[in-house]
């Protein structure tokens, strides 16, 4: 059935297609490099300069004021956080790399993106890759350690072709 | 002539010409109807079971629990299946709670229940918090949240099979089956308010204070009641929590699973039922095979019986030739046969799935927690376009025969 699913997914993505390639065109591409400050290059996530668990305030991980509005193309891994009608993943987290949870530091806020899809994502597996296209905004929350962020309202969701 | 090229007289000629042959039409439409409301039924319950499970956790963004798999402590803690690996200390669930990321927390405690209902103990946080479906609030459908230790707040489906009403007094037994001879019959509790149906684990729950698990616990039943807010039990089962920022989320996951006091799991529900899926989707697979391999076989009998039919049909091919039919109306006759025949097959079985469905649901329910949804879906439409298709690919060969014999044969056939 997913696999007939698909194939109708993907015959109404074409349709879609029509109105989504504007928005795609205009998107610009960004690498998660992209989103974090100049200032702050030094030392990204994955490496193992992370003594503490807890030492995300150590690294703000501030964000790149100049992507707020702008139309963006990113490419990465889902980690869904709302499912919703047919299993189908309505909100998630963009992240750069798989299994972000366990084996790596968490990464900063500024290598998330939370992502609103405009249509429901069906997501076959966690390890398959993502473009998602849509507006960026840059969001600062002050919750006692400085957690700045990224979020996206997804107007397009494809498969990232390797 | 002109007869077959009027589409009404050539459909009623069609018609006419398969109820002559009505054993074997009916039981070529009965196949076709079995493999189309097969694959549909297969279909509907996965997405059904998809969605049912989806909605039953929304908004929040942490199950936290003792140290288990991810997936056991979904399924014990959100959809009661199966039996909490352990407890943990309240004192756990306070310091997690109190980190600045967090918006809210609602506490659970499992283990008891009444008439094989799941008790779940939980502060009044729950009916502020909770959601479910698209981050839909619980509500009242009579009654309001408890009070007091001895007041019990109950699942629609509670209410309405065991027949319930506010101010009802129930016994809560230990254990969870339906039979329990350790029963707290010295604590009733008093049903203060029915929840709204959800669709969700929620209708089939009685919910219960934290301090009103503590006091169906302790002996000799005469210990003070304690109140239900503020009330703080030794231990708890699980706790849901909601984050002030997604972004935070990931933070502190990692740092309930390396948390010092005592061994304990942070699952990301999303997460967690990606897995679920993942795992259970092996088993969709063979069934979506099974129904294809069915709509397959069925697709063949209809050519065996399209191919067996042209034989004894030579004579009525040829009376038609007399009358003015050309050799492309016979084959065109005989693909409209096949259409109609695919056509009827699939409607009949997607209706009859309905029925069925409706039959099913109500078992579905109550034993599996799936709440199966009536009417056609676009998924039915497909399934009977794709039926239909078939159909015409398979008939093209009856049909190219027909029209060949049609050609050779005259008017007085030699059989």
């Amino acid at each position: 059935m997913t696999c007939a699913k698909r194939v109708i997914g993907h015959a109404l993505a074409a349709t879609l297609l029509i109105g989504g390639i504007a928005i795609a065109d205009d998107a610009r591409e960004l690498t998660w490099d992209d989103l974090v400050p100049a200032a702050e290059t030094a030392g990204q996530p994955g490496g193992d300069s992370f003594e503490d668990a807890f030492s995300m305030p150590a690294m703000p991980g501030g964000v790149v004021e100049e992507l707020d509005g702008v139309v963006a193309k990113i490419p990465g891994f889902v980690v869904p956080l709302e499912v919703s009608m047919g299993g189908k993943v309505s909100e998630f987290l963009l992240v750069p790399y798989f299994g972000a949870c366990i084996h790596y530091p968490p990464p900063p806020p500024n290598q998330l993106v939370h992502v609103l899809a405009k249509e429901p994502l069906d997501l076959e597996s966690t390890w398959e890759p993502i473009w998602a296209i849509g507006e960026l905004k840059t969001e600062f929350r002050d919750l006692g350690l400085a957690t700045a962020g990224y979020k996206m309202t997804a107007q397009t969701i494809e498969k990232y072709e390797y | 002539m002109q007869m077959l090229h009027n589409t009404g007289n050539a459909i009623s000629l069609v018609f006419k010409s398969l109820m002559n042959r009505r054993a074997t039409t009916a039981l070529t439409v009965a196949s076709i109807a079995v493999s189309a409301g097969l694959l549909s039924v297969v279909e509907r319950v996965r997405t059904d079971t998809q969605t049912s499970f989806a909605n039953t956790i929304s908004g929040a963004d942490l199950i936290i629990g003792a140290r288990s798999g991810d997936l056991n402590l979904l399924l014990y803690s959100v959809f009661r299946i199966g039996n909490p690996t352990n407890n943990i200390a309240w004192s756990s669930y306070e310091k997690i709670g109190a980190r600045p990321e967090v918006d809210w927390t609602i506490p659970f405690s499992l283990g008891d229940a009444h008439r094989g209902y799941r008790v779940l103990a939980t502060d009044l946080g729950y009916f502020a918090h909770y959601r479910y479906a698209d981050r839909r609030e619980l509500e009242f459908r009579k009654g309001g949240p408890f009070s007091a230790a001895s007041d019990a707040v109950i699942g629609a489906e509670v209410a309405e099979r065991l027949g319930y009403d506010v101010g009802r007094e129930i016994i809560v037994s230990h254990g969870l089956t339906e039979t329990s001879f350790l029963t707290h019959d010295e604590d009733p509790f008093t049903v203060t308010g029915i929840l709204a149906r959800t669709g969700t684990p929620v209708d089939r729950t009685v919910h219960i204070s934290l301090s009103g698990m503590d006091l169906i616990h302790s002996d000799g039943g005469g210990r003070a009641l304690a109140p239900v807010a503020g009330y703080e039990p030794e231990q708890i089962t699980a706790f849901l929590v909601g984050l002030k920022s997604k972004i935070s989320i990931f933070a502190l996951q990692r740092y309930a699973n390396e948390f010092e006091d005592e061994p304990v799991t942070a699952v990301i529900p999303g997460v967690a039922l990606q897995q679920l899926w993942s795992l259970i989707r092996v088993a969709e697979y063979a069934l979506f095979g099974v129904s294809a391999m069915v709509v397959l076989a069925s697709a063949l009998g209809l050519l065996a019986t399209l191919l067996v039919s042209l034989n004894e049909r030579r004579r009525e091919m040829s009376v038609l030739r007399s009358v003015g039919a050309r050799p492309g109306d016979i084959f065109a006759l005989l693909l409209s046969e096949a259409v109609m025949l695919a056509f009827l097959g699939a409607l009949a079985g997607l209706l009859l799935i309905q029925i069925g469905i409706v039959a099913i649901r109500p078992f579905a329910l109550t034993e599996f927690g799936i709440q199966l949804s009536v009417g056609l879906r676009a998924f039915d439409f497909y399934v009977l376009a794709g039926i239909i298709g078939i159909a015409v690919l398979v008939s093209v060969i009856p049909a190219w025969r027909a029209y060949r014999n049609s050609l050779a044969d005259g008017l007085t056939v030699r059989l």
